[in-house]
């Protein structure tokens, strides 16, 4: 009976949207629009309840003396930190820009530009010419990096036609069957939810 | 085993190096190719040449500063372009870093006499990422009662006139993430949209 509620209101909530965004339906606009703002206050108050769950757990690293306490410390220190200035001091005050712009931008650009060495690596293992389907890997990836690198259009300006074609016909196809595959599978699930039958979301699993 | 054998089981080490290489050698002395512009990009260029004084656009920054090398100079081109035109902007976020973000992209036209409220306003960051589009696009000030700097949404001369993304003339998205969920959610608004994305 418990779980009842939850699946009324998750349908209502499902079928309200879906019909505000198939249907042109003057009546449903208000409330769905309402339903959508509280989506957004959810996303915020999930937010928070998110930076209490990870203070909690970090708290308990340290506690239980974890052989990775120092790093617990550093991102409790460091969150506390960004925090407290940011609310108390303002988003325009010296120490928050600080750590916004010198420590937190500069660590953001750099873990994402090490990413390039990972695909670099991983790109010299993956074109490997085993078979005809990796030949075909191999060949569209070297027209591709030929046809949207400068370089390539100055050796011959056929590449970047050639990089576009596979980019927006042979690319396209692909992702398009993929996409509505996905898609027809996000509809199934979605009308399992909405329907009851998948109950995953209330932590019982299906029924 | 034989010499491409070896050649698929070399250490990555070596790779990397001559990945660093392959980054440094260009720019400690750059090798002046000319850089062509792709045809998607010309075509944003003339949609946005298009735009009157006056009119007004909407620029959702879904960019985080991990890859803002990425995607943040094609959005300060792009804004270079609509502040050339006189063209009003209305910044919204979906992605933490949004707010910071547009502040500096703001600042330096604030400091040559564009007027924040009048010819752009910082909206901020919006939790709840395609949930927030579609509640922005719906309804701007419901979505956002106060913006970034903590104005009334009510008072800003800007959305005087702007109540939904269908009363914008374009909206303009750059993302670290995907383009589906802003496609999905403005198309129903028959706005031109124009996007730039990270490279995936």
């Amino acid at each position: 009976m418990k779980n009842i509620l939850p699946i009324i209101i998750a349908a209502i909530v499902g079928f309200l949207l879906l019909a505000d965004f198939f249907l042109d339906i003057p009546a449903i606009k208000g409330p769905a629009a309402e339903v959508q703002d509280w989506g957004v206050i959810l996303a915020a108050f999930a937010l928070a309840l998110a930076t209490i769950n990870l203070i909690g757990f970090h708290i308990r690293q340290i506690g239980r003396k974890s052989k990775d306490r120092i790093h617990s410390l550093i991102l409790i220190v460091g969150l506390l930190a960004t925090a407290i200035s940011g609310i108390f001091m303002g988003t325009d005050s010296a120490i928050f820009d600080f750590i916004f712009r010198s420590i937190y931008t500069s660590l953001a650009a750099a873990f994402y530009a090490m990413t390039a060495f990972h695909l670099a690596s991983a790109s010299y293992r993956a074109f490997r010419l085993k078979n005809p389907l990796s030949a075909a890997l191999i060949v569209s990836g070297v027209l591709l990096m030929l046809g949207k690198a400068p370089i390539g259009e100055n050796i011959w300006s056929g590449f970047p036609v050639i990089a576009n074609w596979i980019m927006e016909v042979v690319n396209v196809a692909g992702s398009r069957g993929i996409l509505i595959s996905t898609a027809i599978g996000s509809i199934a699930m979605a009308l399992r939810v909405l329907t009851g039958i998948d109950r995953s979301y209330l932590g019982s699993g299906s029924e | 085993m034989d010499f491409f054998e070896k050649l698929g089981q070399i250490d990555n080490r070596i790779i990397y190096v001559l990945f660093i290489l392959a980054i440094l050698i260009p720019l400690v002395t750059p090798l002046g190719l000319p850089v062509s512009v792709s045809q998607h990009t010309k075509q944003a260029y003339e949609v946005i040449d298009s735009l009157q004084p006056g009119d007004t656009v909407i620029i959702d920054i879904g960019i985080s500063y991990s890859g803002a090398g990425d995607v943040l100079p094609q959005t300060v081109a792009m804004l270079k372009h609509l502040m050339s035109k006189d063209v009003n902007v209305i910044f919204t976020g979906v992605q933490m870093d949004s707010s910071k973000i547009i502040e500096d992209l703001i600042k330096p036209y604030e400091e040559v006499g564009k007027q924040y409220g009048v010819d752009f306003c910082n909206l901020g960051y919006l939790a709840g990422g395609e949930n927030a589009i579609a509640a922005y696009a719906k309804d701007l000030k419901k979505a956002y009662p106060i913006d970034f700097r903590g104005n009334s949404t009510d008072i800003l001369p800007i959305l005087q006139n702007v109540n939904s993304v269908k009363d914008a003339k374009m909206f303009i998205f750059f993302s670290t993430q995907n383009a589906d969920m802003y496609v999905r959610q403005i198309s129903e608004y028959r706005v031109p949209i124009v996007g730039g994305l990270i490279a995936q």
